[in-house]
């Protein structure tokens, strides 16, 4: 398992080599954890790069695990695009929301919710 | 509008009176999280309660304190008792933007500004390192404090934003844009993911998500717009105004799944009507049909928001609770009364009838009379823990005032009055705490010299005893001084020198017009206003002061206050050839007394269950003539001192009550507190227990005396 911590600052200026460093470690691991608590900024780029570590793992048939305590920063970035509807109050529940846009991806003719 | 108005500005009372007492445990216990994530939660409502009704300014301000808390929030920042105390001071002063015209007369705006400036210096102050934290974002706060207010109807916006790939090239972060219009009202989003390429394929500095945003709020369709200003010519945008929220409030049900994307221009409208006409489950049939599932949620969120919207305004406008004036409410009572009346005089008729119908209809008539009856009287009861909350402010006001640390300690918050006894109790019970930390509690040095806690505490209590509720106001101070009592009354010529007085006696003292023992006139008490106007209050509405005392352990002013009910439960006795009726709340348990075991005496002692019971002969109290029956009963009541036997001829069974006042002429006559009309049509007194058991007590007293003059002339 290879452990990537993201920067405090998760952001447009930083996220090609946050991608790179993440890339890096799917090349030798098929199990990668990140590491958020570190994250004191982030911005769109910085969330869409979780979504997009998250896609790149299932393409390749690998884990990524996310871990440590949801900084306040991430946690109302998520709440205000909308990603989520309450704070993520930890590390699984934000393996879950990346699980479930993943699902979502991965079977469009499954289980899916609706109401009339 | 004005309706929703009123509506946000009873929901923002509600919701600062919950963030004063927060405050207040906050203060004293600041690591609390749950209590400062509460804190947060309700400026973030009032931020977003306030934005949504066009109240700008306190929107604004809100928003100001919201984004200070954040970092308290995040741990950044702990909690200090300085912050609480200009939370507070901020409270305070949204109150009072609430009663100020829109947008508020200058000194009250340029306070606002001075206060969101102290809570940011008070934030910088205390952030370890002091220096200001550069990730803070630069919301809209200028925004907020200057759009005038629209007064606009409340609408609910549908937003597509979806911006261009090259939008980060121009600085823009689209969180904070969202945050820009989540802080004009109730806001819902829902981005679209799809477009996220795995990480071997992204290109990190481009864009790959747009939004549908919904919105409910009075800001303008330019004013949204105006979010957007920096972005339009990297974003599209279109904004739709999907319900105005004052005319859909009639109006039950939204759009269906299909009516929405169709309007979207996702499907077309044949196949939103092919879907509403399926059996299935309409998200599955449209993901079937190649409609992208976030097209799918995005609407699902929309039917969600505007539900949720409607649901708000339509609570907020009806509110889960009415107003009604409470002359309707009495006039309603009168009527339960009447029908009560009516319904006894129906069962006793048909009783002697003996047709089984009908006394099987009128049995269960009496049934739901009595179920209305008690609804309709607990519509004026109300807990009396709300009133209790608000001396938690008192009480740390007066503390700090005088440098004293005392807390609250409420008991028994639950127990229910009559909301128009409540409302009459609360000048008698800020009398009463106040003389509680002035005179009740010591100074620090005091305590600690009588090897007592540092900080004192006030209890605050109510709780039922029989038909009465005793409220009690308790410290854990030095007690009364009876001595010093005593001296003041001597010196104020309100006794004499010689005269030796009981404890009770001296503690009434207290109440005498124009009585104070505190060493110095304070800011708080001894202004004069003496404990005399709390008797006198409370008298007022038929309840009485009790006060007990222990020499350097404190003291307690009880306000024995009686369930004054229209409509009560009585139990009926007979005293020779008339009626008397005890509230049954108030009775025990009846005993069987034998002319054997009767003495001589008119008040007496008997053994009950091992315990001393004192009993008053209620034929004595009312000179009922006539020959004693060879048995009584005594009837077991409990007073706030204890237990007391009333006896009477003969128990007769319960009976609905229906209180008439006696009118003017008997007010004077003690021990009856009303009367009410039987089955047959004659008339019962209505037992005033308290009072009855004072005469009991003062009897017994002068018995006591004439005992002792007896024994010596023998």
């Amino acid at each position: 398992m290879r452990v990537v911590s993201l920067p405090p600052s998760l952001t447009v200026e930083r996220v090609a080599s946050v991608r790179n460093d993440v890339l890096d470690a799917f090349q030798s691991s098929s199990t990668v954890l990140l590491s958020v608590s570190q994250v004191e900024r982030v911005d769109l780029a910085g969330i869409h790069l979780l979504y997009s570590a998250k896609r790149e793992a299932v393409r390749r048939g690998h884990t990524l695990l996310l871990s440590g305590d949801v900084p306040q920063a991430l946690g109302s970035a998520l709440v205000t695009g909308g990603f989520c509807v309450d704070v993520p109050r930890g590390a699984p529940e934000l393996e879950a929301l990346l699980l479930e846009f993943a699902d979502r991806d991965k079977a469009k003719t499954g289980d899916s919710s609706g109401q009339e | 509008m004005d309706n929703f108005k009123d509506a946000f500005r009873d929901e923002a009372l509600e919701l600062l009176n919950r963030l004063e007492s927060t405050l207040l445990e906050l203060e004293a216990n600041p690591q609390d999280t749950e209590q400062i994530m509460s804190v947060f939660r309700t400026m973030h409502t009032i931020k977003g309660s306030a934005g949504m009704f066009g109240f700008d300014h306190i929107g604004g301000f809100a928003h100001t304190l919201e984004s200070s808390l954040e970092e308290v929030k995040s741990g950044d920042v702990p909690f200090s008792k300085e912050l609480a105390g200009l939370t507070l001071a901020a409270r305070d002063h949204i109150r009072e933007l609430l009663d100020a015209p829109e947008p508020p007369p200058g000194d009250l705006a340029s306070y606002s500004a001075m206060l969101s400036e102290k809570f940011q210096s008070a934030v910088a102050e205390i952030r370890p390192g002091g220096a200001t934290k550069v990730g803070a974002e630069p919301t809209a706060n200028t925004r907020h404090a200057g759009t005038a207010p629209t007064g606009g109807a409340l609408v609910t916006y549908r937003i597509h934003f979806m911006p261009k790939p090259d939008i980060y090239l121009n600085g823009t972060n689209p969180i904070l844009l969202l945050q820009e219009l989540s802080d004009l009202g109730m806001y819902s989003a829902v981005p679209y993911l799809d477009k996220i390429p795995p990480l071997s394929e992204i290109d990190p500095e481009r864009c790959y998500v747009g939004w549908f945003v919904f919105l409910t709020t009075t800001a303008s369709v330019d004013q949204v717009r105006d979010v957007f200003m920096f972005v339009e010519d990297s974003a599209e945008i279109e904004i739709q105004i999907i319900e105005n929220l004052e005319d859909a409030v009639e109006e039950h049900g939204y759009k269906r799944i299909g009516q929405i994307l169709s309007e979207r221009g996702v499907i077309d409208a044949m196949m939103a009507e092919r879907a509403a006409q399926a059996q299935r489950r309409i998200g599955e049939i449209f993901v079937d049909e190649g409609v992208s599932e976030a097209d799918v949620q995005s609407a699902l969120t929309e039917q969600d928001h505007v539900r949720r919207s409607r649901e708000r305004f339509q609570s907020e406008l009806a509110s889960s609770s009415i107003r009604v004036s409470s002359d309707k409410l009495d006039h309603l009572v009168d009527l339960v009364g009447e029908l009560v009346t009516l319904q006894a005089r129906l069962s006793s008729t048909v009783g002697d009838t003996g047709e089984p119908e009908v006394i099987s209809i009128s049995e269960n008539l009496e049934r739901l009379v009595d179920e209305l009856r008690d609804r309709t009287m607990s519509v004026r009861m109300v807990p009396v823990g709300a009133t209790f909350s608000r001396f938690k402010r008192l009480i740390r006001d007066l503390s700090s005032d005088m440098g004293k640390s005392v807390d609250l300690v409420t008991e028994g918050g639950e127990t229910e009055l009559d909301k128009t006894v409540i409302e009459r109790l609360n000048d008698p019970l800020v009398h009463l705490v106040r003389n509680a930390v002035d005179h009740g509690v010591e100074s620090p040095a005091a305590r600690a010299e009588a090897g007592k806690a540092g900080t004192a505490t006030v209890t605050l209590g109510a709780r039922h005893v029989g038909a009465t509720v005793v409220i009690s106001v308790k410290d854990d101070g030095a007690g009364i001084n009876t001595q010093r009592v005593r001296e003041k009354a001597v010196q104020r010529g309100i006794i004499t020198e010689e005269e030796s007085l009981s404890d009770d006696a001296l503690y009434d003292l207290l109440f005498h017009p124009g009585f104070s023992t505190a060493q110095t006139v304070t800011e708080v008490s001894g202004r004069g206003v003496g404990m005399d106007v709390v008797k006198r209050q409370v008298e007022a509405f038929g309840g009485s002061v009790r006060v007990t005392s222990t020499p350097g352990a404190g003291s307690d002013f009880s306000l024995v206050i009686p369930l004054t009910l229209a409509i009560i439960d009585g139990l009926l006795v007979r005293l020779g050839e008339n009626h008397y009726v005890f509230p049954l709340s108030a009775v025990s348990e009846c005993i069987e007394l034998h002319s054997s075991q009767r003495s001589q005496r008119r008040d007496s002692y008997i053994s009950n269950r091992g315990e001393v019971l004192p009993y008053v002969h209620l034929r004595d109290v009312f000179n009922v003539p006539g020959e004693r029956p060879e048995y009584e009963q005594i009837v077991v009541v409990q007073l706030a001192d204890g237990p007391v036997g009333m006896v009477v001829d003969a128990v007769l069974g319960d009976h609905q009550t229906v209180i008439k006042d006696l009118g003017r002429m008997f007010r004077a006559v003690e021990g009856v507190s009303g009367a009410t009309i039987l089955g047959d049509g004659s008339v019962a007194l209505v037992l005033d227990l308290a009072r009855l058991g004072r005469i009991a007590v003062r009897k017994e007293k002068n018995h006591a005396a004439v005992s002792a003059i007896d024994g010596s002339a023998l």
